[in-house]
């Protein structure tokens, strides 16, 4: 078994004229729980299908869970546990009903594992889909992609439409259920602050391509805003590592991606002794790289 | 996992093929029993709609419907082949098709047999409009499988419909099959209904010509299933 | 055990919860020798990955604040601590610190600085006090 439970290497995908992958590489590692960031729109449902075979990429390759989803698209979804953004289901089913109907899709189906986690989510096995509120909708296709006990699952913004109680009970299921038992989990979202305490790893998508992919406790280390009052012009730009710079009333806001000696070194010769280091949260983060300025137009607060 | 899609079609199915079923009969049986018009006036009048109408309701149901309702994307999602998908569609709309005109045929024939006609005549009309039935559903699978709503379903069978109504019309204004030759009426799917009224040679060229039209649609279908985009764009 | 996470703020969650045992043992709401749930059943409870909470009760543990009991889990720290009394200082001297770099900072007197621990010690201390009647 390999410890990458998913890769993506050099992955290009376009709709028509309109480019929205552009070259992607990634790594999962094996049992992580990794956070797949980016705007709406950026592609990471497109990214996603790519996986799950749904759809062909122009160039590049996928492996999910040792298969290539171009060639034995079944077996990636066998051993994958998949919730859609906004799943619909067929909603003249009975709960119940659709239980047997998908665990005739999958062969390591656990039954009595399906029947503990329909307790669980306190979901009513005659009842009809139609009739279930949007968190027990989201519960029950979380029910469906574990039941046959998959050994990487993936969800693509599973949150969508869900009130806060539910959205932390949705992670805490996910916490409990998936993390504990070693289970990889590649998790889409555009919530940042709700991704951060639940995982590993966090890869930003931005314009076709990760932008970056680090554990999440090293982007909090190493990323970091920097407030001086430089005492000379300088070309930011040029400071190694920024994303992004704002000015307001003389004083700057330096956001840099890895504060190491050669950075600090070149605040230092622009502001002296008078700078202030702060740390930063996931929005600030994200933020810097999506729409960072890279220090090559000063904008104002 | 084919046993759970078939389930899962006929399931969805089954209220139009019930309709189909009960309407048919209660009309053929008034039809009959009042005998307004001569029995085989009564089935053409009934059944040769119900030929391409019926087909229409079931290709809705199968295709557009399912985009409709975004259950397409969910059902393509699952471990299982798109040819599955399509087989289990596709076997389940012939059955859904093929079982009220089983039903209702055996009635009238069993009713009427040898009254105005005779049971085979009768029973050879039924098999006539259901191979044609069978053959206009497929053109109209092909042409609407990429409708996302049931009335763009709707309308591009009729187009089809149109589409072939015209060729027949041409090809009889214009004499083309004294001129170029029967094949090419017999490929218009109308001409499996002319077929108790044709000669035996011309009775082949129907069949050869519509089983590889039909073929034909078969492949176009499972191709262009295949192909099939789904999911957020 | 009762922590609460503040998902936008700018310390790492780590830290925070972190802070909060730390403030916990320190107010004795939680004593020596009590019971802190498992590392699944936290993570559980905070929908916090595991991983992070296994990095806080190492750290802890490093600090002495907890201890791992075998066959028991992990409690809270007993006594005596293992760490020498220099090592706790320079744990301690760090994060005073970073309180006098703030300080200094927002412009605020050494003398009063002085005043502001010792009245945050006492009120630590007082809430200590308290505490055995508190369940």
């Amino acid at each position: 078994m390999s410890e990458t439970a998913i890769s993506i290497t050099d992955l290009h995908f376009a709709y028509g004229r309109h480019k929205i992958l552009d070259g992607v590489n990634l790594d999962v590692p094996q049992g992580s729980v990794f956070g797949f960031l980016g705007r709406n729109g950026a592609g990471k449902t497109t990214a996603i299908q790519l996986l799950l075979g749904l759809l062909a990429p122009q160039s590049g390759r996928c492996s999910v869970g040792g298969h290539d989803p171009q060639t034995d698209a079944v077996a990636v979804r066998r051993a994958v546990g998949y919730v859609a953004e906004d799943q619909r289901m067929y909603d003249w089913m009975r709960v119940e009903q659709i239980l047997k109907w998908t665990s005739s899709f999958y062969p390591t189906w656990d039954h009595a594992y399906a029947q503990q986690l329909l307790r669980q989510f306190d979901l009513p096995p005659k009842g009809k889909i139609k009739t279930l509120s949007k968190g027990q909708n989201t519960r029950l296709a979380l029910l469906l992609a574990l039941a046959h006990r998959p050994r990487i699952v993936i969800l693509d913004d599973p949150t969508l439409g869900l009130d806060p109680i539910a959205r932390k009970e949705f992670l805490r299921s996910v916490i409990t259920l998936l993390q504990a038992q070693g289970t990889t989990v590649f998790f889409s979202s555009h919530l940042l602050y709700e991704i951060e305490p639940v995982a590993d790893w966090v890869a930003i998508l931005d314009r076709g391509r990760i932008v970056k992919a680090a554990p999440t406790d090293e982007l909090r280390d190493t990323i970091r805003r920097f407030v001086l009052r430089p005492k000379a012009s300088m070309d930011l730009s040029k400071i190694p590592g920024v994303l992004d710079v704002a000015r307001q009333d003389g004083q700057w806001n330096v956001t840099v991606e890895t504060a190491g000696a050669e950075t600090r070194a070149a605040l230092s010769a622009a502001a002296g002794d008078d700078v202030e280091e702060l740390g930063l949260n996931l929005d600030e983060i994200f933020e810097a790289y999506v729409i960072g300025n890279r220090g090559r137009e000063v904008a104002p607060c | 996992m084919l046993k759970a899609l078939l389930w899962k079609e006929w399931q969805e199915q089954r209220w139009r093929v019930a309709l189909a079923t009960v309407w048919l009969l209660g009309m053929t049986a008034i039809g009959l029993k009042t005998r307004i018009l001569p029995d085989i006036g009564v089935v053409m009048i009934i059944w040769n709609p119900a030929t391409i109408i019926l087909p229409v309701l079931l290709g809705m149901g199968l295709f557009a419907t399912e985009r409709k309702e975004r259950t397409l994307s969910y059902l393509i999602v699952h471990p299982v082949s798109r040819s599955q998908i399509l087989a289990a569609k596709v076997m389940a709309g012939l059955v859904a098709y093929v079982a009220p005109f089983l039903v209702c045929g055996l009635m009238v024939c069993l009713a009427v047999g040898g009254r105005e006609l005779s049971t085979a005549d009768l029973a050879g009309g039924f098999v006539i409009m259901g191979a044609m039935g069978i053959v206009l559903f497929a053109w109209q699978l092909l042409a609407g499988l990429r409708c996302r709503r049931g009335e763009t379903y709707i309308l591009v069978s009729v187009i089809v419909l149109g589409c072939w109504g015209v060729h027949a019309a041409v090809v009889e204004e214009w004499r083309l099959t004294e001129n170029v030759g029967y094949w090419t009426w017999a490929l218009n799917p109308f001409a499996i209904g002319n077929l108790n009224y044709a000669k035996p040679s011309e009775v082949w060229t129907v069949i050869t010509l519509q089983s590889l039209i039909l073929a034909g649609l078969g492949f176009g279908l499972w191709s262009r299933f295949r192909r099939l985009r789904e999911g957020r764009s | 055990m009762f922590i609460r996470i503040e998902p936008s703020s700018s310390s790492p969650i780590y830290r925070q919860i972190m802070d909060q045992i730390r403030r916990q043992v320190a107010a004795g709401m939680l004593k020596p020798g009590d019971k802190v749930p498992s590392v699944r059943q936290l993570a559980g409870q905070l929908a916090v990955n595991q991983n992070t909470i296994l990095k806080v009760y190492n750290e802890l543990c490093r600090e002495h604040v907890l201890e791992v009991d075998r066959g028991n889990g992990t409690i809270v720290a007993q006594g005596n601590s293992t760490l020498s009394m220099s090592d706790r200082k320079k744990t301690v001297a760090a994060l005073l610190r970073e309180a006098a770099v703030q300080a200094i900072h927002m412009g605020i007197p050494p003398e009063q600085t002085h005043a502001l621990l010792e009245r945050e010690y006492q009120a630590i201390l007082a809430e200590k006090k308290r505490s055995p009647h508190h369940e």
